[in-house]
């Protein structure tokens, strides 16, 4: 491969692009719905919390629970019969902390008695359940009027792997949709504007001239320089206009640069397949769903089958990454899994397009 | 069929043949052509020049047969042959969004000419004060000049034209088979497809008739119009009338001959046949 052939076709790709309304216009739109949803999502949405509560006795703990975190937690108390149904519903992330209360445990307390108070917690908890469970302490203290008051005894359920519907309470709507513009945005390059680009040399027959002396391979390597750099130049302006700033930047990077690599080997091969641009329209927009829904999904309370459809789709596993990057803490365990899953599709299609270029060499 | 009164062979053609499924779109081709001479390819649509071309240049593979440019076999040696040849295409296939410039500098990147060969090119087909406009605001035949400079950027030693004046106005036409014969001149080989039997005659040492896949006649245009061509005259009479009379015709002799005994000839033009008769002898009808 020569590198002089690959960065000629590589520029004059960038050049051409600059001066292509389509591929601005493919770029523009998920940039100004990530704006938009900025706009119309505030971080300092108070986020809601769910309190299970097993108490045998009537008590006054979830009501002051519920005064003492009311400037920063919508928090909604439930009942339930037993601790093996509050669990259940803890582990099940329906519940983000759940209290069990023994009986007669606000006369106990106030005579000084330090009764044993649970707390059951996921292994991620959202930060309304965190912060629910770090404000016992000075709740109980405040209802026994004495120090010590209650001791607590703070159990944490083991993790499962699994969607998590505490990434909307964790992150915040606006942070959530700017994730899911950012995808948008990079499913667009994919099988929009990378696409566009390889249909119109081959519509327009320019593809032959610049194959008289590139290869195939040069031409393909030069096309998908052009589109991992549209990827990595736009999820930074994305943020930087949405000011969303990731916890862990790290893993924000790779999960970007994974799910890019990936979505561009798609989106060669889409072009590779579409011969005219009217096709690719066409096309395009449904090869858009498989990317965009799952990215959508994720996180919201959906029947198991569709969760696990959407689970092998590569920009679900980008969402998971993604939202663990932003809240700097795993919400979604089996972090390797993700990548795993993103890297298989990058071998689909990178394999693809190899496959339709050896047949196109010996037609 | 061999090239006469040229250096050595460049394209070497033998038993080439490519079918698509039942159709031969070119069927069991042999011909050379040697270094520096022009060989036009005429035909109907749908004869194989274009095929023929796509095999030469390597964008299609062969069914049978082999073709080798420089010594070297298009398809084995593909990545040889490509800095040793260009080709100006049928289509206009130009970056419009790019200016004539930028176009000529992307493939001099690409086949590793020197910077200097821009400007000169742009000079030699005349778009030095248009080479900054973009070329979706060029004139057809400014396309077809900066199309033939594009083609020339690699200084190839085998040239392939495919329709090079088609739908050039005569102006425009007259410039490109200039900067052909330009090309040719400088000793390399020019190798190309046209409908147009006036500038096969004009422009190319040699002629391939190719009719249904298969070559039907190679020869320079005089032999072939000498073969195959129908010698006439015409012949004004003291009457004022004017007759076309064919030489090679047994009965139209005859007549010319008691009109010369009979003192009734003004005057007589001979002319021989054109290639447009050549085609339609071997063809059956007219491109």
């Amino acid at each position: 491969m020569n590198a002089t052939r690959v960065n000629a076709i590589y520029r004059k790709d960038l050049r051409d692009a600059r001066r292509d309304s389509r591929l601005i216009v493919a770029l523009l739109m998920p940039l100004l719905i990530g704006v938009l949803y900025s706009f119309m999502f505030k971080d300092d949405t108070k986020p809601a919390a769910k309190l299970g509560v097993v108490a045998s006795a009537p008590t006054q703990l979830p009501a002051a629970l519920q005064a003492a975190t009311k400037a920063a937690v919508l928090l909604k108390v439930q009942s339930f019969a037993d601790q093996a149904a509050l669990t259940q519903q803890v582990r099940d992330k329906n519940v983000d902390v759940g209290l069990i209360i023994p009986g007669g445990f606000d006369r106990s307390l106030k005579s000084g008695a330090s009764p044993k108070l649970t707390v059951i917690l996921p292994a991620s908890p959202s930060f309304g359940g965190d912060y629910v469970a770090a404000m016992l302490d000075r709740v109980t203290q405040s209802l026994a009027g004495q120090v010590p008051a209650a001791t607590i005894a703070r159990v944490t359920l083991p993790a499962t792997a699994g969607t998590s519907d505490s990434a909307f309470t964790a992150l915040g709507a606006r942070k959530i949709f700017v994730l899911v513009a950012v995808i948008l945005m990079l499913a667009m390059i994919a099988v929009y504007a990378l696409p566009a680009v390889l249909t119109e040399e081959t519509e327009k027959r320019t593809m032959e001239a610049l194959t008289l002396i590139a290869s195939d391979a040069e031409v393909i390597a030069a096309k998908s320089l052009f589109g991992l750099t549209y990827c990595v130049i736009s999820v930074p302006i994305m943020l930087a206009i949405t000011r969303v700033i990731p916890e862990n930047a790290a893993l924000f990077a790779v999960d970007i640069v994974l799910t890019s690599i990936t979505l561009v080997g798609l989106g060669l091969l889409l072009g590779g397949l579409m011969k005219t641009q009217t096709q690719l329209n066409t096309w395009s927009t449904v090869a858009l769903i498989p990317m965009i829904v799952p990215a959508i999904v994720v996180g919201l309370p959906v029947p198991g089958w569709v969760e696990a459809i959407v689970s092998v789709l590569p920009t679900a596993q980008t969402m998971r990454l993604g939202v663990n990057a932003l809240a700097g803490r795993q919400l979604f365990g089996a972090e390797w899994l993700s990548v795993a899953i993103i890297l298989g599709w990058a071998l689909v299609g990178y394999g693809l397009v190899w496959w339709r270029l050896s047949r196109q060499e010996a037609a | 069929m061999s090239a006469r009164g040229f250096g050595r062979a460049i394209i070497e053609v033998d038993g080439l043949s490519k079918h698509y499924g039942d159709v031969r779109a070119v069927d069991d081709v042999s011909f050379s052509v040697a270094e520096g001479e022009i060989l036009g390819l005429l035909g109907h649509n749908g004869a194989g020049k274009t095929t023929t071309i796509r095999m030469l240049t390597g964008r299609a593979r062969p069914t049978s047969g082999r073709a080798l440019i420089a010594g070297l076999d298009v398809v084995q040696e593909r990545e040889r042959v490509k800095p040793l040849i260009n080709l100006v295409f049928e289509e206009q296939n130009l970056y419009e969004r790019q200016s004539g410039r930028e176009n000529l500098d992307l493939f001099a990147k690409l086949y590793g000419a020197p910077p200097a060969r821009v400007p000169e090119l742009l000079e030699r087909v005349g778009l030095t004060d248009a080479a900054s406009r973009r070329v979706r605001t060029y004139s057809s035949g400014m396309k077809q000049r900066l199309l033939i400079a594009r083609a020339l950027v690699n200084d190839p030693r085998v040239l392939f034209l495919d329709e090079p004046t088609k739908g050039l106005d005569p102006s425009s036409a007259r410039d490109v088979r200039s900067i052909i014969r330009e090309h040719a001149s400088a000793g390399a080989t020019v190798f190309l497809t046209t409908h147009y039997m006036e500038e096969a005659d004009e422009l190319c040492d040699r002629v391939a008739f190719l009719a249904a896949g298969r070559i039907v006649a190679l020869d320079t245009p005089r032999e072939l119009k000498l073969r195959y061509g129908e010698r006439a005259a015409t012949v004004l009479l003291r009457d004022r009338s004017e007759h076309e009379v064919r030489l090679d015709d047994g009965g139209d002799a005859a007549r010319l001959e008691s009109w010369m005994a009979a003192g009734d000839v003004l005057s007589v033009h001979s002319h021989e046949g054109t290639l447009e008769d050549v085609f339609v002898n071997l063809a059956g009808r007219p491109l």
